[in-house]
């Protein structure tokens, strides 16, 4: 019972980093991703009583997303690629409508406008401190940005 | 930066393809690293940023949550198969299903020794439940809450034992359909070493699956008892106990291995309680 719980506990917390990380081994490859993620799992449930689950099992998992990934891209045939949309908003606003007024930012806090200019500053190399500087991961600091930019856009 | 460069620069493609780029070298330099310096913290901050500006990110958790849920079930599987595997493995000592052996009458054994439903053959002991009839027979588990709780998790409504000797761990526990003869069972393996014991209750779901359960045993130690108006058939040989009895359409049974008697019939009291 003990091996099967431990599995089941680490799927549910590694499955999705795993993921995430095999599709940066293979170039955005999704089809690829899974099933070298599915891969690692049912390795995970070949080797679980083997296993210690008192190690570092993360370090274990994403050691076996590598070794299958590198083997997969030895094999690599055709596949499909993802690829996404840098621009999540949706319709680009008119900007032609704009004047300098500052209307436009009464939807956002003062704390957002701040942020939103640092982060569109000069200096694009400034961006991976500017999540430091204000206590949050990358992920983080872009998924508010994007949030920021989708009032933005309600309100031109 | 007046308010309207702000604004533009906000919708460019161009400035957030540059932080993609930026955050995918980051990323690279990472994975250049031997596994065992890598920093996961961080590779998965990146990879979790790099998904929203893709405009990946919901349809990886729409794929991760179809991921998780087929693992899931590969894990359902591996213990179904298990569970038949280790079935016929042990098959000489526990019960099962008999389809039909050449019978020795049990008056061999004496008129009335035991009821109408138990059945001596020559190398095991049938016990036909439908042919019980309780009224005319004059005759603790620290695991419990886990019992209970997987058994509720499978909507099995069955006794459980509340005794459990001590010493015993749970090794393993298989819930199985056996779709050709209507049964749910639902089993527990405990072991002390190389001491086994094991509870087993079988849910009848159709009238056709309450088929009657032999016991294979070579010199027919084989008793009856009657606990809170239930017939329980007992066989007791080369060190092990096998005791099956029948309440409310399930079929339970109490095997051991190498326990003592005494243990064992204790478990199999606290199947009442």
């Amino acid at each position: 019972m003990k091996s099967n719980d431990s599995c089941e506990s680490l799927i549910e917390k590694y499955y999705r980093a795993i993921f995430l990380y095999c599709l940066q081994l293979l170039g955005q490859d999704i089809v690829a991703a899974e099933d070298c993620t599915q891969d690692v799992f049912e390795t995970l449930l070949e080797k679980k009583n083997s296993l210690d689950f008192d190690q570092n099992m993360r370090g274990w998992l994403y050691a076996t997303a590598d070794r299958i990934c590198k083997d997969f891209r030895k094999k690599e045939t055709k596949r499909i690629e993802l690829v996404g949309s840098i621009d999540e908003i949706g319709e680009i606003p008119d900007l032609n409508v704009l004047d300098d007024s500052t209307a436009v930012f009464d939807s956002l806090s003062n704390e957002e406008i701040r942020l939103l200019k640092e982060y569109y500053s000069e200096k694009y190399g400034e961006r991976m401190n500017l999540a430091k500087k204000y206590g949050m991961t990358q992920s983080q600091l872009t998924m508010k940005i994007h949030a920021i930019r989708k009032k933005l856009a309600k309100s031109i | 930066m007046t308010n309207r460069e702000l604004i533009e620069r906000v919708y460019s493609n161009h400035s957030d393809a540059e932080y993609l780029r930026e955050l995918q070298d980051c990323l690279n330099d990472e994975l250049k690293k031997p596994v065992s310096e890598q920093d996961f913290d961080l590779i998965e901050d990146i990879t979790e940023a790099i998904a929203v500006l893709n405009g990946t990110e919901q349809y990886v958790s729409t794929r991760t949550e179809q991921g998780i849920a087929k693992i899931k079930k590969d894990i359902q599987q591996q213990r179904r198969k298990k569970m038949r595997i280790r079935f016929g493995g042990i098959a000489a000592c526990i019960a099962a299903v008999l389809t039909g052996t050449n019978v020795l009458s049990y008056s061999v054994y004496g008129q009335n020794v035991f009821s109408a439903a138990t059945q001596v053959l020559q190398n095991d002991v049938v016990v036909d439940f439908s042919k019980q009839d309780p009224t005319s027979i004059e005759v603790g588990n620290a695991y419990e809450e886990d019992m209970r709780q997987i058994c509720a998790e499978h909507n099995m409504d069955v006794h459980l034992p509340t005794y459990i000797p001590e010493g015993f761990e749970p090794t393993e526990y298989f819930i199985d359909f056996i779709e050709s003869d209507c049964q749910e069972s639902l089993s527990f393996y405990f072991k002390k070493g190389s001491k086994k014991l094991i509870f087993m209750a079988i849910q009848i779901l159709t009238e056709e699956g309450n088929i009657p359960l032999g016991i294979p045993c070579d010199e027919h130690h084989i008793s009856e008892q009657v606990i809170d108006n239930t017939v329980v058939t007992v066989v007791k040989e080369d060190n092990q106990f096998n005791a099956v009895f029948m309440i409310d359409q399930v079929q339970y049974q109490v095997y051991a291995d190498g326990v003592d008697y005494d243990d064992c019939q204790r478990v199999l009291e606290s199947c009442f309680e």
